[in-house]
This record gives structure tokens, sequence and C-alpha cells, in this order.
């Protein structure tokens, strides 16, 4: 049994979206005319976390927020442990296919490769770079569409 | 009618969205030797005469036609064409069920079955994945259907007068806009009747009162008599649906029976009322249930048409609803079979969990049942549906025919004669790892997610209900993104404006609730052009 990428409900085999938040299950049964798959690998626990854009998503943790629309829960990963705020980031993959991640005044800080961001500026990312919220590290990975 | 308004030339010429020429052509002559105003002065049938020629003169012009049918689509939602693109590959069919040949599921790979004599039957099926995997427990499978029965040598020959029985809620909460607006859609609609058609009216509120007994040609005394009618007391359904059967049982020979029910409120004893309804599936009525305001119970109607094989509509937009009565009209006059039921028997371990047909119009079956009434069928109309199985006994070994459950057919041919075929359904037995490489069907994806999404703002709406506020948020903020990425923006400001419901109110409005519904609903429809414009 396996779980949803998206919101972490158990997931049955041969499903093609998700029950609990309608995400496709599979990589390529995105409904967006322009499929661009980033990949967010958590590294310590070396889980993808697939995100098919266009589409704006809150990092951070679930539990505790007053609106936990399109959140990233990133609770199972240790993100409280780590100092993850429940509202830290926020990405943004746009209809073009440009990324932006923007920092949402966090207790501790986001990080792309080393460099500090200012909080509430959108910040263009690479396609490939290691994120840092609080001391969590994530590796992105965004193939041009 | 205004000038401008659309006309649904198909619904007018009472032809098929993909008939041929020579079809609208013999359409068009046995409709002007009733309409042409050497034969019949009246000055409505004058009107009629002018569209009837303006809807011949542009689909008889491919330029013209292939214009307006863009029009059409985009009025209608639907294609005007089959739902499976002729241009791809064509999807495997189904061991159709010929008698000669036993189901020989490996045959069928063969293309030159296709295309089908209109006097086989014609069963196309697109599977998630080829085959069902061994060992896998739970595991899902959809398979998106396409089913037409034989249809008769001379088809087109087939226009059955109708038996028209209105059945029309006037209890106190009518009054007002919900039975201006019903009064609106029926003044369209009943005008365009033939008049060889019969027509009664029963109005009920906890009694039924036979307002206009059956007359052949009676529209415009229904007419006038719902325009009179006054609301009052509350609102009972049972007794008024019996009466309408009586009333039925009694027509003239010939007449296809359709009773249109209309309600803006809940019934007292809604499970007596289906228990009944049950009793009587095995009759030829066509019971299309419309709901009117935001008080009527969804799921009620819709309980009560998927027993009938009727529909269920929204009656909110009016131009919408008389162009869906208009096509259903069309329709059923030229219904070549009634009362089809389909019988679901499954092999041990394969649960049906959902039903849904998504063509002619759109029911989700109850799940739990076996039984579905499928409702009448015109030539150049399928059923579309779209199943959806948990299997919890999964095969242990590679086989090559694992039959998932048999599907029994049975009809009443407007000829009344009795049908039925039978099949059985089978995949292959493969190992997972194998099927996991497998890339389903756009097609089969497609339905699928437009199920996911009804069942999301259903979802939200139950979360509401209860008062489980975060729980309604996630459910629409959800479907607003899959909305969004689909570029459904009708249907995604109705999700946000609900959204802001939630925040102020902590509940939704009732007229977010039916278009959420609605909108869902509309979307599950097949188009066959989606994404183009």
């Amino acid at each position: 049994m396996s779980l949803c990428n998206f919101c972490q409900a158990r997931v049955v085999e041969g499903m093609l979206f998700c029950e609990e938040c309608g995400t496709p299950l599979l990589p390529h049964l995105s409904g967006s005319p322009r499929p661009a798959t980033a990949r967010l690998l958590i590294l310590p626990h070396q889980r993808p976390l697939e995100l098919r854009g266009p589409g704006t998503w809150i990092l951070g943790r679930k539990r505790g927020t007053d609106s936990d629309a399109m959140c990233l829960d990133l609770s199972p990963f240790g993100a409280y442990e780590q100092g993850v705020s429940r509202k830290h980031a926020c990405l943004e993959i746009t209809p073009q296919g440009r990324a932006y991640l923007t920092d949402l005044g966090s207790r501790n800080g986001t990080w792309i490769d080393d460099r500090r961001l200012t909080p509430h500026r959108p910040y263009p990312l690479p396609q490939k770079a290691i994120l840092r919220l609080g001391r969590l590290e994530i590796e992105w990975y965004h193939p041009p569409s | 009618m205004s000038d401008n308004a659309f006309v649904d030339y198909y619904a007018l010429l009472e032809v098929a969205p993909d008939a041929s020429r020579e079809e609208i052509e013999k359409a068009f002559r046995r409709l002007a030797r009733q309409y042409h105003p050497d034969v019949n002065p009246d000055p409505e049938a004058q009107a009629k005469f002018r569209l009837l020629v303006q809807a011949k003169n542009t689909l008889t012009d491919p330029r013209r036609r292939t214009l307006y049918d863009k029009t059409w689509r985009s009025h209608r939602g639907v294609p005007p064409s089959r739902p499976f693109p002729q241009t791809k590959p064509s999807p495997r069919p189904e061991p159709a069920p010929p008698a000669e040949t036993p189901s020989a599921p490996d045959a069928v790979a063969n293309k030159e079955t296709l295309p089908l004599r209109q006097t086989d039957w014609l069963v196309e099926a697109l599977y998630s994945r080829p085959g069902v995997a061994m060992d896998a427990s739970p595991q899902r499978l959809y398979l998106l259907q396409r089913v037409r029965p034989p249809i008769p040598k001379h088809h087109d020959r087939i226009h059955h007068p109708l038996f028209v029985c209105l059945v029309v809620d006037r209890s106190s909460s009518m009054r007002g806009e919900n039975i201006q607006r019903l009064r609106r859609v029926l003044g369209k609609l009943l005008p365009l009747l033939d008049p060889k058609d019969a027509v009664t009216v029963i109005a009920f509120s906890d009694t039924p009162e036979l307002l206009v007994p059956p007359r052949i040609g009676g529209a415009s005394e229904a007419l006038s008599a719902i325009m009179q009618m006054q609301p009052r007391a509350a609102t009972e359904f049972l007794p008024a649906l019996q009466r309408a059967y009586q009333i039925i049982q009694e027509r003239p020979r010939g007449t296809l029976p359709w009773l249109l029910f209309f309600t803006d409120g809940v019934t007292y004893d809604p499970d007596k009322t289906l228990e009944w309804l049950a009793s009587q599936s095995h009759l030829p009525v066509v019971l299309d249930a419309f709901g009117l305001g935001t008080q009527w119970d969804e799921a009620m109607l819709e309980k009560m048409t998927a027993l009938t094989g009727g529909m269920m509509a929204y009656l909110q937009d009016e131009r919408e609803a008389v162009q869906v009565l208009l096509q259903r009209m069309s329709q059923l006059r030229r219904a070549y079979l009634l009362a089809a039921q389909m019988e679901w028997t499954p092999r041990e371990g394969v649960e049906l969990r959902a039903l849904l047909r998504m063509s002619p119009s759109v029911t989700l079956y109850p799940a739990d049942q076996t039984r579905f009434a499928l409702g009448p069928l015109a030539p150049g109309d399928a059923w579309l549906l779209l199943w959806e199985w948990e299997i919890s006994l999964p095969p242990t070994k590679p086989a090559k025919n694992w039959p998932l459950g048999k599907v029994t057919f049975r009809y009443t041919t407007s000829q009344g004669e009795e049908a039925q075929h039978q099949w059985e359904l089978f995949r292959p037995a493969l190992p997972l790892d194998q099927l996991q490489a497998h890339l389903p069907p756009r097609e089969v994806v497609d339905a699928v997610q437009r199920l996911t999404w009804f069942r999301l703002q259903e979802k939200a709406r139950r979360a509401a209900q209860k008062g489980d506020l975060k729980k309604a948020r996630q459910s629409l903020h959800a479907l607003a993104h899959h909305l969004s990425v689909a570029g459904e923006r009708k249907l995604l400001e109705v999700v946000q404006r609900e959204l802001n419901e939630l925040h102020s109110h902590r509940s939704l409005s009732p007229e977010g609730e039916k278009a959420l519904s609605h909108g869902t609903r509309r979307l599950m429809l097949p188009v066959l052009h989606r994404g183009e414009g």
C-alpha cells in the first residue's frame, strides 16, 4: 500500500487519482496541457515528492495551519524537529514552466544553494538546487518541459 | 423565442447530431409535410417551418454545418459525434456478444470486425490496464465501455407520438421565482410538441390533483392550467407518482410515456417512494426529474431516475433547460428501445464501486445494486459507461481469461418485443510489474478524472454539512487546483466563491451546492474536442 505524494492518503494499487485530493497518481496522468513535473527529494529520507505545474504550494507543516490548501506537508519528514514553520515557504510553478520560491516570514529561514532568501520576495529557482527550510534539506529538480 | 437565441437544429429536425445529409433531408421532408404553410395555416407552424428551412440549409452545407457544430458544442457541451475519436487507434472491442462466437476474447483485437453492422451489438471497451494484477490485493480496475444494441432496419421510420405526463409540484414553496421559471420553460417546450402528442398535467402538494386529463393535442390547455396553478400546502411525491403511473397505464396505444417530474422540495417518505418506483421499473415509462430552486434533494431525484433509467437535471439556466428538454424529446420520439436494464453478476472478490452512465445523460448509479436501468436509446446514441471495481481476491497464477463477472442486458423494443443478451467480461491475469509499466488510455483517464472531481465536491459538501470546515476547505481547494490546471474557469469561479462563503459564513451557499454538483456533472458528459479553443 502506498501513499499519495500530495496528501499522504492511502492509495490502492491501480487507482488513477487520489480519492482524497484528486491528484493524478501516475506521473503521466497530468491533466495539465503542458506537463512540467518538478521533483523534491527530502534528503535525509530520500523520499521523492512530485509536483505538476502550474500551481502554487505552501511548504510547511499541515497540522495547525488554518488553511492547509495546497499545503505540502513536511511533518512526516521531521519538519518540526528541523525547524520548519507551519507556513514556511511558497513554491510556485507558472504556466510557462518557471518556478519561484518565496519565504513566508519563517522563523528559521529559507535558503536556495546557501543563499538566504529575503522574506516575502519570490526568487527564481534554477533547474537543480539544494533548498533548505530551517535545517531540512531538499533537493530540487525541475527538468525543462 | 427571441430571434438571436441559439436553436438546436438537430433537436428541431429530430435527427442525431451525427446524422448524414440524407437523413437530414429526409427528416426535413417529413416535418415539412406537417408544418408547410400550405397545409398548416397556424402562425406558429409557419414560424416553425421557417426554422426548419434554416436548419436544413445550414446542416446540408458542409461548411456551414462545421461552423454550426462549433456553436452547438459550446451550447450543449457534448460532441455531435462519437465519444471515442475515430482517428485514434481503435479501442479494443469487447468480446462482442454474438451468439455464434461464444466469448472468444482473443479474437477481439481483430480490427476487421469494425465497423459493425447496425444489426450487430456494438461493444467497445477501454480498460485502465491490460489485465488484472496477480496477487495484488486490493486493486482498482476501470473500464470505459460503449454499448449499443442492434438498431432495427427501418429505424428512420420510428417516430413515436409522446404521452407527456407533467407532474408538477405546487407546494407553497414553489411560490415566486420557482414557479415562474417552470412556467417560462414549459411555455417554450409545450408549443413545440406535435399535434399528435397527448398531454396531461398532475399538480401535487400533499395530495395529487389531475389538472388536465390526457388529451391529444392538449398542449395549450396544459400550459394555461400551469399558468393558473396556485401553490399551496406541503410536498409528497408518492401519491402523485402513483396517480401518474395509473394514468400512463391507460394511455393510447403506440404512444411513448414521458413523465416529467418537477419539484423544489423534499418528500416525507423517500424510502417508500423509492421502493414503490423499484417495483415499477420494468414498465417502459421514462421518468425524468427536475429540481427547481435550492431546497430539493438531489440524491433523492438521482435515485428516482436511476431506478427508471431517466435523467435528473437542475432547472436553473432556462435556455439550457429548454435545450435539454428538446434534445430529450427528439431522442424519445426516435427511441428504438425502452426500459433497458443491465444486470451485473460479479465474480467473488470483485466489488463494483461505481457505475457511471456518461451518455446519453449523466447518472451515477448507487453501487450497491446489481440491476441498473439504462433508459431509452435512439439511433445514433450509445450508452457510455464507466465502471470502477475493487478486486480483493485477485488471480494467483497467470491466466489468459480471468473472468470479472457477467453482464446481462434486457430491454423492450419500441415494437414491444423483449430481448436479452448476456456476455462475460474477461481480463488476462498478469504480473504486477508488467501492468505498472502500462499507460492507461487517455479516454479512461479523462473519465475517471471527471468522476474524481465530482466526488471531491460531494466530499466538500458532506464535510461542510457536518461542520468539518477544514475538510470541506481542503476538498474545495484541491478541486480548485485541478479545475485551474484544466482551464475550467467557469466552474472554478463557483468553487472560489464557495471557498469565500465557507470563510465568511462557515457553510456553503445553497445555490453554490447545487452549482457545484451541476457543474461537475456537466463535465462528466464526454466531449470529443476537449481542449480546442
